[in-house]
Protein backbone atom coordinates (compact mmCIF):
# COMPACT_ATOMS: atom_id res chain seq x y z
CA UNK A 1 0.00 0.00 0.00
CA UNK A 2 2.66 2.41 0.60
CA UNK A 3 4.50 1.98 -2.28
CA UNK A 4 1.17 2.35 -4.56
CA UNK A 5 0.74 5.41 -2.42
CA UNK A 6 4.01 6.77 -3.34
CA UNK A 7 3.71 5.88 -6.80
CA UNK A 8 0.40 7.90 -7.23
CA UNK A 9 2.14 10.77 -5.40
CA UNK A 10 4.95 10.60 -7.47
CA UNK A 11 2.84 11.10 -10.66
CA UNK A 12 0.88 13.81 -9.20
CA UNK A 13 4.00 15.56 -8.41
CA UNK A 14 5.71 14.58 -11.78
CA UNK A 15 2.36 15.55 -13.72
CA UNK A 16 2.18 18.88 -11.68
CA UNK A 17 5.95 19.43 -12.68
CA UNK A 18 5.59 18.95 -16.14
CA UNK A 19 2.02 21.12 -16.11
CA UNK A 20 3.44 24.28 -14.25
CA UNK A 21 6.20 24.38 -16.72
CA UNK A 22 3.91 23.85 -19.55
CA UNK A 23 1.47 26.81 -17.89
CA UNK A 24 4.34 29.46 -17.52
CA UNK A 25 3.75 29.12 -13.86
CA UNK A 26 -0.01 29.43 -13.43
CA UNK A 27 -0.23 26.63 -10.86
CA UNK A 28 -2.21 23.88 -12.09
CA UNK A 29 -3.15 20.81 -10.07
CA UNK A 30 -3.29 17.73 -12.48
CA UNK A 31 -6.56 16.01 -12.76
CA UNK A 32 -6.69 13.07 -10.51
CA UNK A 33 -9.49 11.23 -8.41
CA UNK A 34 -11.09 8.43 -7.01
CA UNK A 35 -12.03 5.25 -8.24
CA UNK A 36 -13.55 2.48 -7.03
CA UNK A 37 -14.48 -0.95 -8.75
CA UNK A 38 -16.49 -3.58 -7.48
CA UNK A 39 -15.94 -6.74 -9.37
CA UNK A 40 -19.11 -8.65 -10.13
CA UNK A 41 -20.99 -11.83 -11.60
CA UNK A 42 -24.56 -11.80 -12.40
CA UNK A 43 -27.13 -13.97 -10.58
CA UNK A 44 -28.54 -16.71 -11.70
CA UNK A 45 -31.72 -15.31 -13.94
CA UNK A 46 -30.83 -12.04 -13.43
CA UNK A 47 -29.12 -10.24 -16.50
CA UNK A 48 -28.51 -6.38 -17.11
CA UNK A 49 -31.99 -5.12 -17.32
CA UNK A 50 -32.61 -6.10 -14.12
CA UNK A 51 -29.03 -4.23 -13.02
CA UNK A 52 -30.41 -1.01 -14.86
CA UNK A 53 -33.42 -1.10 -12.57
CA UNK A 54 -31.38 -0.87 -9.43
CA UNK A 55 -28.86 1.55 -10.48
CA UNK A 56 -31.36 3.90 -11.40
CA UNK A 57 -32.42 3.74 -7.32
CA UNK A 58 -28.85 4.35 -6.76
CA UNK A 59 -28.94 7.07 -9.14
CA UNK A 60 -31.64 8.66 -7.28
CA UNK A 61 -29.48 7.74 -4.03
CA UNK A 62 -26.70 9.07 -5.22
CA UNK A 63 -27.98 12.15 -6.59
CA UNK A 64 -29.34 13.11 -3.47
CA UNK A 65 -25.71 12.98 -1.20
CA UNK A 66 -23.86 15.32 -4.07
CA UNK A 67 -26.85 17.77 -3.25
CA UNK A 68 -26.42 17.50 0.37
CA UNK A 69 -22.85 16.49 1.04
CA UNK A 70 -21.04 17.85 -2.10
CA UNK A 71 -22.85 20.83 -3.28
CA UNK A 72 -20.54 22.50 -5.20
CA UNK A 73 -20.70 20.02 -7.93
CA UNK A 74 -24.46 21.10 -8.36
CA UNK B 1 -20.58 0.17 -15.30
CA UNK B 2 -18.03 -2.36 -17.46
CA UNK B 3 -18.81 -5.09 -19.16
CA UNK B 4 -15.65 -7.37 -20.30
CA UNK B 5 -15.55 -7.47 -24.56
CA UNK B 6 -12.16 -8.70 -25.41
CA UNK B 7 -11.31 -10.97 -22.51
CA UNK B 8 -9.13 -13.84 -21.91
CA UNK B 9 -12.07 -15.10 -19.47
CA UNK B 10 -10.44 -14.21 -15.93
CA UNK B 11 -12.93 -11.40 -16.06
CA UNK B 12 -15.64 -11.00 -13.81
CA UNK B 13 -19.37 -10.68 -15.42
CA UNK B 14 -19.67 -6.98 -15.10
CA UNK B 15 -17.70 -3.92 -13.16
CA UNK B 16 -19.68 -1.74 -10.80
CA UNK B 17 -17.07 1.61 -11.07
CA UNK B 18 -17.24 4.55 -9.13
CA UNK B 19 -15.39 8.15 -9.88
CA UNK B 20 -15.07 10.82 -7.84
CA UNK B 21 -13.34 14.26 -8.35
CA UNK B 22 -11.16 13.99 -5.31
CA UNK B 23 -10.53 11.45 -2.42
CA UNK B 24 -12.64 13.59 -0.15
CA UNK B 25 -16.03 13.08 -2.41
CA UNK B 26 -15.19 9.48 -2.35
CA UNK B 27 -14.97 9.28 1.20
CA UNK B 28 -18.37 11.19 1.96
CA UNK B 29 -20.05 8.72 -0.58
CA UNK B 30 -18.57 6.00 0.74
CA UNK B 31 -19.29 6.38 4.54
CA UNK B 32 -23.18 7.60 3.36
CA UNK B 33 -23.07 4.64 1.61
CA UNK B 34 -22.12 2.13 5.03
CA UNK B 35 -24.35 4.36 6.67
CA UNK B 36 -27.57 4.49 4.37
CA UNK B 37 -27.27 2.37 1.73
CA UNK B 38 -28.03 -1.29 3.22
CA UNK B 39 -31.18 -1.91 1.50
CA UNK B 40 -30.30 -0.98 -2.12
CA UNK B 41 -26.71 -2.85 -1.22
CA UNK B 42 -29.01 -6.00 -0.49
CA UNK B 43 -30.56 -5.30 -4.01
CA UNK B 44 -27.55 -5.24 -5.77
CA UNK B 45 -26.53 -9.06 -4.10
CA UNK B 46 -29.68 -10.23 -5.48
CA UNK B 47 -28.19 -8.98 -8.69
CA UNK B 48 -24.85 -8.69 -9.32
CA UNK B 49 -23.24 -10.60 -5.63
CA UNK B 50 -19.12 -8.71 -6.07
CA UNK B 51 -16.21 -10.84 -5.36
CA UNK B 52 -14.01 -7.76 -4.77
CA UNK B 53 -14.01 -3.69 -3.57
CA UNK B 54 -10.74 -1.57 -4.69
CA UNK B 55 -9.94 1.54 -4.09
CA UNK B 56 -7.84 3.54 -6.91
CA UNK B 57 -6.73 6.75 -7.97
CA UNK B 58 -6.98 8.14 -11.46
CA UNK B 59 -5.09 10.81 -13.23
CA UNK B 60 -5.38 12.33 -16.10
CA UNK B 61 -2.69 11.46 -19.06
CA UNK B 62 -5.29 13.17 -22.05
CA UNK B 63 -8.67 14.06 -22.72
CA UNK B 64 -9.74 16.25 -25.49
CA UNK B 65 -13.65 15.72 -24.94
CA UNK B 66 -15.35 18.56 -22.90
CA UNK B 67 -18.50 15.79 -21.70
CA UNK B 68 -17.85 12.63 -19.87
CA UNK B 69 -18.71 9.75 -22.08
CA UNK B 70 -22.18 8.10 -21.25
CA UNK B 71 -21.68 5.41 -23.38
CA UNK B 72 -18.17 3.95 -24.90
CA UNK B 73 -15.42 1.25 -24.83
CA UNK B 74 -12.25 0.77 -22.76
CA UNK B 75 -9.16 -0.57 -23.32
CA UNK B 76 -6.74 -1.59 -20.10
CA UNK B 77 -3.61 -2.17 -19.80
CA UNK B 78 -1.52 -3.42 -17.06
CA UNK B 79 1.63 -2.04 -16.31
CA UNK B 80 4.96 -2.06 -14.20
CA UNK B 81 7.97 0.93 -14.22
CA UNK B 82 11.25 -0.67 -15.42
CA UNK B 83 14.42 0.06 -13.89
CA UNK B 84 15.79 3.86 -14.61
CA UNK B 85 12.49 5.02 -15.23
CA UNK B 86 11.20 8.21 -14.17
CA UNK B 87 7.96 9.86 -13.60
CA UNK B 88 9.85 13.22 -15.36
CA UNK B 89 10.72 10.26 -18.28
CA UNK B 90 6.83 9.66 -18.40
CA UNK B 91 5.33 12.73 -18.25
CA UNK B 92 7.92 14.08 -21.04
CA UNK B 93 6.99 10.69 -22.86
CA UNK B 94 3.50 11.82 -22.63
CA UNK B 95 3.91 14.71 -24.06
CA UNK B 96 5.01 13.89 -27.11
CA UNK B 97 2.88 11.07 -27.32
CA UNK B 98 0.12 13.26 -26.75
CA UNK B 99 1.06 15.61 -29.18
CA UNK B 100 1.27 13.22 -32.11
CA UNK B 101 -2.06 11.92 -30.72
CA UNK B 102 -3.38 15.70 -31.32
CA UNK B 103 -1.86 15.24 -34.74
CA UNK B 104 -3.37 12.81 -36.40
CA UNK B 105 -6.99 13.14 -35.11
CA UNK B 106 -7.14 10.51 -32.35
CA UNK B 107 -9.65 11.18 -29.99
CA UNK B 108 -8.91 8.54 -27.19
CA UNK B 109 -9.02 9.77 -23.57
CA UNK B 110 -5.81 8.21 -21.56
CA UNK B 111 -5.80 7.65 -17.91
CA UNK B 112 -3.84 5.88 -15.57
CA UNK B 113 -4.85 4.09 -12.57
CA UNK B 114 -3.05 3.66 -9.60
CA UNK B 115 -3.62 0.51 -7.13
CA UNK B 116 -4.45 1.78 -4.09
CA UNK B 117 -6.20 -0.41 -1.47
CA UNK B 118 -7.85 -3.89 -1.78
CA UNK B 119 -5.97 -4.66 -5.29
CA UNK B 120 -4.28 -8.00 -6.44
CA UNK B 121 -0.89 -8.34 -5.58
CA UNK B 122 0.06 -8.72 -9.28
CA UNK B 123 3.15 -7.06 -9.45
CA UNK B 124 1.62 -4.03 -11.62
CA UNK B 125 2.49 -0.19 -10.90
CA UNK B 126 -0.73 0.78 -12.99
CA UNK B 127 -3.49 0.49 -15.34
CA UNK B 128 -3.47 2.50 -18.46
CA UNK B 129 -6.90 2.94 -19.79
CA UNK B 130 -7.75 4.18 -23.28
CA UNK B 131 -11.36 5.39 -23.93
CA UNK B 132 -13.20 5.49 -26.84
CA UNK B 133 -16.35 6.60 -27.96
CA UNK B 134 -17.70 3.58 -29.49
CA UNK B 135 -16.05 0.00 -30.85
CA UNK B 136 -16.21 2.01 -34.34
CA UNK B 137 -13.83 4.86 -33.02
CA UNK B 138 -11.94 2.48 -31.21
CA UNK B 139 -11.30 0.90 -34.64
CA UNK B 140 -10.54 3.89 -36.53
CA UNK B 141 -8.28 5.32 -33.86
CA UNK B 142 -6.15 2.30 -33.98
CA UNK B 143 -5.96 2.62 -37.71
CA UNK B 144 -4.80 6.11 -37.46
CA UNK B 145 -2.45 4.97 -34.72
CA UNK B 146 -0.96 2.27 -37.06
CA UNK B 147 -0.75 4.32 -40.36
CA UNK B 148 0.59 7.26 -38.55
CA UNK B 149 3.77 5.47 -37.16
CA UNK B 150 2.25 5.30 -33.55
CA UNK B 151 3.45 1.90 -32.59
CA UNK B 152 7.22 3.37 -33.64
CA UNK B 153 6.63 6.05 -31.69
CA UNK B 154 5.30 3.86 -28.52
CA UNK B 155 8.05 2.18 -28.77
CA UNK B 156 10.64 5.22 -28.55
CA UNK B 157 8.85 7.10 -26.09
CA UNK B 158 7.77 4.32 -23.79
CA UNK B 159 9.93 1.41 -24.04
CA UNK B 160 12.57 2.82 -21.93
CA UNK B 161 10.55 3.24 -19.02
CA UNK B 162 8.01 1.09 -19.03
CA UNK B 163 6.55 -2.43 -19.83
CA UNK B 164 2.70 -2.82 -20.43
CA UNK B 165 0.69 -5.97 -21.51
CA UNK B 166 -2.69 -5.70 -23.00
CA UNK B 167 -5.38 -6.27 -20.81
CA UNK B 168 -8.86 -6.95 -21.77
CA UNK B 169 -11.49 -4.27 -23.26
CA UNK B 170 -14.66 -2.94 -21.64
CA UNK B 171 -18.28 -1.73 -22.45
CA UNK B 172 -18.78 1.16 -20.96
CA UNK B 173 -21.94 2.63 -19.80
CA UNK B 174 -22.56 5.46 -17.45
CA UNK B 175 -25.69 4.99 -15.11
CA UNK B 176 -25.94 8.17 -13.17
CA UNK B 177 -24.79 9.18 -9.45
CA UNK B 178 -23.26 12.68 -11.18
CA UNK B 179 -24.89 16.43 -11.76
Amino acid sequence: MVKSALQFSLAISALMATQLSQADNHAAMPAYGGVEVYACDFAEGKDIDDLMKVAKKWDKWAKKIIQRRMPVMC
Amino acid sequence: MLTPFFSDGSDAGVYWVGFSDSFSDQGIVLEEWLEKGGDLQKEFDSVIPCNSHSQLAWVRVRDVAEAPLSTGVVDFAGCSWLPGATQEKMAAADADMNKFLDQVGITARVYRWYPMQGNPADGLDFYQARWHDSLAVKGSDNDLYVRNGGVQLENKLYDPIMKCFGGPSALYTAVGGSE
